[in-house]
Protein backbone atom coordinates (compact mmCIF):
# COMPACT_ATOMS: atom_id res chain seq x y z
CA UNK A 1 0.00 0.00 0.00
CA UNK A 2 2.64 2.18 1.07
CA UNK A 3 5.12 1.56 -1.81
CA UNK A 4 1.73 2.52 -4.26
CA UNK A 5 1.41 5.63 -2.82
CA UNK A 6 4.99 6.01 -3.64
CA UNK A 7 4.62 5.75 -6.57
CA UNK A 8 1.42 7.91 -8.05
CA UNK A 9 3.12 10.64 -6.13
CA UNK A 10 6.10 10.19 -8.09
CA UNK A 11 3.92 10.37 -11.55
CA UNK A 12 2.87 13.55 -10.22
CA UNK A 13 6.19 14.84 -10.19
CA UNK A 14 6.83 13.11 -13.59
CA UNK A 15 3.97 14.56 -14.78
CA UNK A 16 4.86 18.51 -13.59
CA UNK A 17 8.22 17.76 -14.86
CA UNK A 18 6.74 16.75 -18.40
CA UNK A 19 4.46 19.58 -18.84
CA UNK A 20 6.88 21.94 -18.14
CA UNK A 21 9.59 20.46 -20.59
CA UNK A 22 7.00 20.36 -23.50
CA UNK A 23 9.31 21.33 -25.92
CA UNK A 24 11.47 18.68 -25.52
CA UNK A 25 9.19 15.60 -25.11
CA UNK A 26 10.38 12.30 -25.90
CA UNK A 27 8.17 9.36 -26.07
CA UNK A 28 9.02 6.19 -24.21
CA UNK A 29 6.31 2.96 -24.06
CA UNK A 30 4.79 1.76 -20.95
CA UNK A 31 4.19 -1.54 -20.27
CA UNK A 32 1.94 -3.05 -17.40
CA UNK A 33 0.31 -6.77 -16.86
CA UNK A 34 -3.15 -6.32 -15.65
CA UNK A 35 -4.27 -8.91 -13.24
CA UNK A 36 -7.57 -10.61 -13.33
CA UNK A 37 -8.78 -8.89 -9.51
CA UNK A 38 -8.93 -11.13 -6.88
CA UNK A 39 -12.00 -12.62 -5.53
CA UNK A 40 -13.85 -14.77 -2.97
CA UNK A 41 -16.94 -16.00 -2.28
CA UNK A 42 -18.30 -18.34 0.64
CA UNK A 43 -19.44 -22.03 -0.37
CA UNK A 44 -19.87 -23.61 3.18
CA UNK A 45 -20.18 -22.14 6.35
CA UNK A 46 -18.43 -23.77 8.84
CA UNK A 47 -20.02 -26.35 11.10
CA UNK A 48 -18.58 -28.04 13.97
CA UNK A 49 -20.87 -30.74 14.26
CA UNK A 50 -22.71 -32.26 17.60
CA UNK A 51 -20.62 -32.22 20.64
CA UNK A 52 -21.08 -33.72 23.99
CA UNK A 53 -19.92 -30.80 26.70
CA UNK A 54 -18.24 -32.80 29.89
CA UNK A 55 -17.72 -31.36 33.54
CA UNK A 56 -14.77 -29.74 32.62
CA UNK A 57 -13.74 -27.19 29.74
CA UNK A 58 -12.74 -28.69 26.52
CA UNK A 59 -12.34 -27.63 23.02
CA UNK A 60 -12.85 -28.96 19.29
CA UNK A 61 -10.50 -28.76 17.02
CA UNK A 62 -12.13 -28.76 13.38
CA UNK A 63 -9.57 -29.02 10.51
CA UNK A 64 -9.46 -27.49 7.60
CA UNK A 65 -10.34 -31.19 6.00
CA UNK A 66 -13.73 -31.07 8.17
CA UNK A 67 -12.12 -33.90 10.63
CA UNK A 68 -12.54 -33.43 14.36
CA UNK A 69 -10.32 -34.42 17.31
CA UNK A 70 -11.41 -32.89 20.79
CA UNK A 71 -9.46 -32.13 24.51
CA UNK A 72 -10.84 -31.29 27.77
CA UNK A 73 -13.80 -32.66 29.23
CA UNK A 74 -15.78 -32.46 25.43
CA UNK A 75 -16.44 -35.59 23.95
CA UNK A 76 -17.86 -36.49 20.08
CA UNK A 77 -20.89 -38.46 19.55
CA UNK A 78 -20.30 -42.10 16.88
CA UNK A 79 -20.90 -41.13 12.99
CA UNK A 80 -24.49 -41.68 13.19
CA UNK A 81 -25.04 -38.91 16.03
CA UNK A 82 -22.20 -36.46 14.48
CA UNK A 83 -23.97 -33.81 12.91
CA UNK A 84 -23.05 -31.95 10.08
CA UNK A 85 -18.89 -31.13 10.09
CA UNK A 86 -17.66 -29.29 7.68
CA UNK A 87 -14.73 -26.33 7.85
CA UNK A 88 -15.39 -23.03 5.65
CA UNK A 89 -14.86 -23.36 2.32
CA UNK A 90 -14.44 -20.34 -0.25
CA UNK A 91 -13.77 -20.18 -3.98
CA UNK A 92 -10.94 -17.60 -4.51
CA UNK A 93 -10.44 -16.45 -8.22
CA UNK A 94 -7.97 -14.58 -9.57
CA UNK A 95 -5.00 -14.71 -12.19
CA UNK A 96 -3.12 -17.82 -12.34
CA UNK A 97 0.10 -18.53 -10.93
CA UNK A 98 -0.29 -15.23 -8.43
CA UNK A 99 0.48 -15.79 -4.74
CA UNK A 100 -2.00 -14.29 -2.45
CA UNK A 101 -1.99 -14.25 1.26
CA UNK A 102 -4.53 -15.41 3.39
CA UNK A 103 -6.11 -13.34 6.37
CA UNK A 104 -8.30 -14.97 9.00
CA UNK A 105 -9.90 -13.91 11.82
CA UNK A 106 -6.90 -12.63 14.84
CA UNK A 107 -9.64 -12.98 17.45
CA UNK A 108 -12.00 -14.64 18.85
CA UNK A 109 -15.41 -15.10 17.32
CA UNK A 110 -18.44 -15.27 19.67
CA UNK A 111 -21.02 -18.30 19.08
CA UNK A 112 -24.06 -17.30 20.72
CA UNK A 113 -26.60 -20.28 21.85
CA UNK A 114 -29.60 -20.79 23.81
CA UNK A 115 -30.43 -18.32 26.94
CA UNK A 116 -27.49 -16.12 25.81
CA UNK A 117 -24.63 -18.72 26.37
CA UNK A 118 -21.92 -18.29 24.39
CA UNK A 119 -18.36 -20.38 23.13
CA UNK A 120 -15.84 -18.96 21.56
CA UNK A 121 -14.41 -20.06 18.10
CA UNK A 122 -10.47 -18.99 17.90
CA UNK A 123 -6.88 -20.37 16.39
CA UNK A 124 -8.20 -20.19 12.97
CA UNK A 125 -6.70 -22.56 10.17
CA UNK A 126 -6.53 -22.39 6.47
CA UNK A 127 -5.12 -25.25 3.87
CA UNK A 128 -4.02 -21.89 1.29
CA UNK A 129 -1.17 -22.87 -0.75
CA UNK A 130 -0.56 -19.41 -1.29
CA UNK A 131 -1.17 -19.58 -4.76
CA UNK A 132 -4.15 -19.25 -7.59
CA UNK A 133 -3.59 -22.48 -9.64
CA UNK A 134 -6.06 -22.57 -12.49
CA UNK A 135 -8.03 -19.38 -12.56
CA UNK A 136 -9.54 -20.41 -9.30
CA UNK A 137 -8.57 -22.32 -5.77
CA UNK A 138 -10.81 -23.86 -3.15
CA UNK A 139 -10.11 -22.47 0.25
CA UNK A 140 -10.87 -24.22 3.93
CA UNK A 141 -10.81 -22.57 6.85
CA UNK A 142 -10.76 -24.17 10.47
CA UNK A 143 -10.87 -23.54 13.76
CA UNK A 144 -11.20 -24.46 17.43
CA UNK A 145 -14.18 -24.38 19.28
CA UNK A 146 -14.13 -23.30 23.49
CA UNK A 147 -16.33 -25.60 25.34
CA UNK A 148 -17.18 -24.63 28.70
CA UNK A 149 -17.77 -27.13 31.37
CA UNK A 150 -21.91 -28.31 31.04
CA UNK A 151 -21.67 -26.15 28.42
CA UNK A 152 -26.05 -25.77 27.86
CA UNK A 153 -27.30 -27.76 24.87
CA UNK A 154 -28.48 -26.08 22.08
CA UNK A 155 -27.53 -24.32 18.89
CA UNK A 156 -24.86 -22.14 18.84
CA UNK A 157 -24.56 -19.96 16.17
CA UNK A 158 -21.61 -17.06 15.35
CA UNK A 159 -22.18 -13.83 14.05
CA UNK A 160 -20.04 -13.00 10.17
CA UNK A 161 -16.31 -13.61 10.70
CA UNK A 162 -14.61 -12.32 7.99
CA UNK A 163 -11.96 -13.96 5.86
CA UNK A 164 -9.55 -11.48 3.54
CA UNK A 165 -7.46 -12.55 0.60
CA UNK A 166 -4.81 -10.29 -1.26
CA UNK A 167 -2.22 -10.42 -3.88
CA UNK A 168 0.93 -10.16 -2.13
CA UNK B 1 -1.24 16.87 -29.55
CA UNK B 2 1.97 15.25 -27.85
CA UNK B 3 0.42 17.01 -24.37
CA UNK B 4 -2.73 15.23 -24.77
CA UNK B 5 -0.65 11.55 -25.61
CA UNK B 6 1.14 12.25 -22.37
CA UNK B 7 -2.06 13.32 -20.18
CA UNK B 8 -3.98 10.76 -21.46
CA UNK B 9 -1.10 7.70 -20.66
CA UNK B 10 -0.98 9.57 -17.30
CA UNK B 11 -4.50 9.35 -16.74
CA UNK B 12 -4.02 5.19 -17.62
CA UNK B 13 -1.47 4.92 -15.58
CA UNK B 14 -3.80 6.38 -12.76
CA UNK B 15 -7.10 4.22 -13.77
CA UNK B 16 -4.60 1.40 -13.52
CA UNK B 17 -2.77 1.69 -10.28
CA UNK B 18 -6.36 2.92 -8.63
CA UNK B 19 -7.94 -0.78 -9.88
CA UNK B 20 -4.98 -2.14 -8.86
CA UNK B 21 -5.84 -0.54 -5.59
CA UNK B 22 -9.45 -1.47 -4.90
CA UNK B 23 -8.62 -4.93 -6.67
CA UNK B 24 -5.62 -6.12 -4.62
CA UNK B 25 -7.45 -7.60 -1.58
CA UNK B 26 -11.39 -8.74 -1.30
CA UNK B 27 -12.95 -10.11 1.95
CA UNK B 28 -15.99 -12.32 2.70
CA UNK B 29 -18.10 -13.22 5.37
CA UNK B 30 -18.92 -16.76 6.96
CA UNK B 31 -21.35 -18.22 9.94
CA UNK B 32 -20.00 -20.58 12.30
CA UNK B 33 -22.03 -23.12 14.02
CA UNK B 34 -22.08 -26.05 16.58
CA UNK B 35 -24.50 -27.98 18.61
CA UNK B 36 -24.12 -29.14 21.70
CA UNK B 37 -25.99 -31.49 22.38
CA UNK B 38 -27.32 -33.19 26.14
CA UNK B 39 -24.45 -35.25 27.71
CA UNK B 40 -26.40 -39.06 28.65
CA UNK B 41 -26.58 -39.82 32.35
CA UNK B 42 -28.74 -42.40 33.78
CA UNK B 43 -29.79 -43.39 37.03
CA UNK B 44 -31.30 -46.37 38.52
CA UNK B 45 -34.90 -46.18 38.59
CA UNK B 46 -35.24 -49.33 40.98
CA UNK B 47 -32.93 -52.34 41.74
CA UNK B 48 -33.01 -55.80 40.59
CA UNK B 49 -35.16 -57.74 42.77
CA UNK B 50 -35.93 -61.45 42.00
CA UNK B 51 -37.97 -61.55 45.55
CA UNK B 52 -38.49 -64.82 47.65
CA UNK B 53 -38.06 -68.18 46.60
CA UNK B 54 -37.21 -71.17 47.84
CA UNK B 55 -34.91 -73.47 46.10
CA UNK B 56 -36.25 -77.15 47.51
CA UNK B 57 -34.24 -80.20 46.60
CA UNK B 58 -33.04 -79.49 43.39
CA UNK B 59 -32.98 -75.54 42.54
CA UNK B 60 -33.08 -74.29 39.29
CA UNK B 61 -34.48 -71.13 37.45
CA UNK B 62 -36.20 -68.18 38.05
CA UNK B 63 -36.60 -65.49 35.07
CA UNK B 64 -37.37 -62.19 35.84
CA UNK B 65 -38.78 -60.36 32.73
CA UNK B 66 -38.22 -56.80 31.85
CA UNK B 67 -41.88 -56.30 32.13
CA UNK B 68 -41.94 -57.43 35.71
CA UNK B 69 -43.47 -61.40 35.19
CA UNK B 70 -41.87 -64.15 37.12
CA UNK B 71 -41.55 -67.33 36.35
CA UNK B 72 -39.24 -70.72 37.78
CA UNK B 73 -38.27 -74.14 36.47
CA UNK B 74 -36.58 -76.84 38.67
CA UNK B 75 -37.65 -77.13 41.97
CA UNK B 76 -37.72 -73.76 42.62
CA UNK B 77 -41.01 -72.45 44.46
CA UNK B 78 -41.84 -69.00 44.53
CA UNK B 79 -42.60 -66.96 47.35
CA UNK B 80 -44.48 -63.84 48.38
CA UNK B 81 -43.22 -60.14 48.69
CA UNK B 82 -41.75 -57.84 46.44
CA UNK B 83 -40.06 -57.96 43.03
CA UNK B 84 -39.39 -56.20 40.49
CA UNK B 85 -37.13 -55.79 37.12
CA UNK B 86 -34.22 -53.14 37.44
CA UNK B 87 -35.47 -49.43 36.15
CA UNK B 88 -33.32 -47.07 34.68
CA UNK B 89 -34.32 -43.59 34.09
CA UNK B 90 -32.14 -42.41 30.85
CA UNK B 91 -31.52 -38.71 30.14
CA UNK B 92 -30.31 -37.14 26.62
CA UNK B 93 -30.55 -35.30 23.56
CA UNK B 94 -34.19 -36.11 22.17
CA UNK B 95 -34.79 -38.28 19.47
CA UNK B 96 -30.93 -39.49 19.31
CA UNK B 97 -30.04 -43.08 19.02
CA UNK B 98 -28.49 -44.82 22.31
CA UNK B 99 -26.98 -47.96 22.50
CA UNK B 100 -27.48 -50.28 25.28
CA UNK B 101 -24.73 -52.93 26.90
CA UNK B 102 -26.33 -55.56 28.92
CA UNK B 103 -23.96 -57.57 31.02
CA UNK B 104 -22.38 -60.15 28.82
CA UNK B 105 -20.91 -62.69 31.17
CA UNK B 106 -23.12 -64.05 34.59
CA UNK B 107 -23.43 -61.59 37.33
CA UNK B 108 -22.47 -62.85 40.65
CA UNK B 109 -24.55 -62.96 43.94
CA UNK B 110 -23.03 -63.45 46.77
CA UNK B 111 -24.20 -64.65 50.28
CA UNK B 112 -22.23 -61.94 52.88
CA UNK B 113 -22.46 -64.64 55.26
CA UNK B 114 -21.73 -67.98 54.20
CA UNK B 115 -19.67 -66.84 50.80
CA UNK B 116 -22.63 -68.95 48.59
CA UNK B 117 -23.22 -67.26 45.55
CA UNK B 118 -25.85 -67.47 42.55
CA UNK B 119 -25.41 -66.67 38.60
CA UNK B 120 -27.88 -64.28 37.07
CA UNK B 121 -28.12 -65.06 33.20
CA UNK B 122 -29.83 -63.72 30.29
CA UNK B 123 -30.00 -60.10 31.04
CA UNK B 124 -33.09 -58.68 28.94
CA UNK B 125 -34.52 -55.11 28.63
CA UNK B 126 -37.44 -53.10 27.21
CA UNK B 127 -37.07 -51.79 24.61
CA UNK B 128 -34.70 -54.77 23.70
CA UNK B 129 -30.72 -53.93 23.81
CA UNK B 130 -30.57 -55.54 20.37
CA UNK B 131 -33.18 -53.00 18.77
CA UNK B 132 -31.06 -50.94 16.36
CA UNK B 133 -32.59 -48.02 17.08
CA UNK B 134 -33.44 -47.15 20.89
CA UNK B 135 -34.42 -43.47 20.72
CA UNK B 136 -34.42 -40.85 23.54
CA UNK B 137 -37.84 -39.50 23.55
CA UNK B 138 -38.46 -36.18 22.39
CA UNK B 139 -39.16 -35.27 26.01
CA UNK B 140 -35.35 -36.31 26.53
CA UNK B 141 -35.85 -39.17 28.74
CA UNK B 142 -35.94 -42.67 28.39
CA UNK B 143 -37.08 -45.93 30.48
CA UNK B 144 -35.25 -49.11 30.35
CA UNK B 145 -36.60 -51.69 32.15
CA UNK B 146 -34.33 -55.04 32.59
CA UNK B 147 -34.79 -58.04 33.69
CA UNK B 148 -32.78 -61.33 34.25
CA UNK B 149 -32.63 -64.93 34.72
CA UNK B 150 -31.72 -66.17 38.42
CA UNK B 151 -29.86 -70.20 38.64
CA UNK B 152 -30.44 -71.54 41.86
CA UNK B 153 -28.65 -74.49 43.60
CA UNK B 154 -30.18 -76.80 45.85
CA UNK B 155 -30.54 -75.92 49.40
CA UNK B 156 -27.22 -76.98 50.27
CA UNK B 157 -25.50 -75.12 47.37
CA UNK B 158 -28.06 -71.98 48.23
CA UNK B 159 -28.72 -71.80 52.22
CA UNK B 160 -31.09 -69.35 53.62
CA UNK B 161 -30.17 -66.15 53.28
CA UNK B 162 -29.50 -62.18 51.05
CA UNK B 163 -27.92 -62.88 48.18
CA UNK B 164 -26.77 -59.30 46.39
CA UNK B 165 -23.93 -58.09 43.88
CA UNK B 166 -24.02 -55.45 41.53
CA UNK B 167 -23.52 -55.22 37.52
CA UNK B 168 -22.82 -53.07 34.70
CA UNK B 169 -25.54 -50.99 31.96
CA UNK B 170 -24.00 -48.87 29.74
CA UNK B 171 -25.62 -46.32 27.40
CA UNK B 172 -23.83 -44.77 25.22
CA UNK B 173 -24.63 -42.35 21.68
CA UNK B 174 -24.80 -44.51 18.73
Amino acid sequence: MKTTLKIFLFLVVAFGFSATAMAQSATATATSTVMTPIAISKTVDMSFGNIIPGGTTGTVVLTTSSTRSVTGGVTLPPSGNAGTITSAAFTVSGTSGASYAVTLPSSDVTLTGPSSNTMTANTFTSNSTGTITGGSVTLSVGATLNVGANQVAGTYTSSNFTVTVAYN
Amino acid sequence: MKKFIHISSFLCWIILLCGNLSYAQTSINAHASAEVIQALTATEGAALNFGRFSPESAGGEIRLSPDGIRSSTGSVALGGGLYNPAIFNISGQPDFNVVVNLPSAPVLLANSSNGKTMQVTNWESIPASSASGIKIQSSGQLTLNVGATLKVGNMNDNPVGLYNGTYAVTFSYN
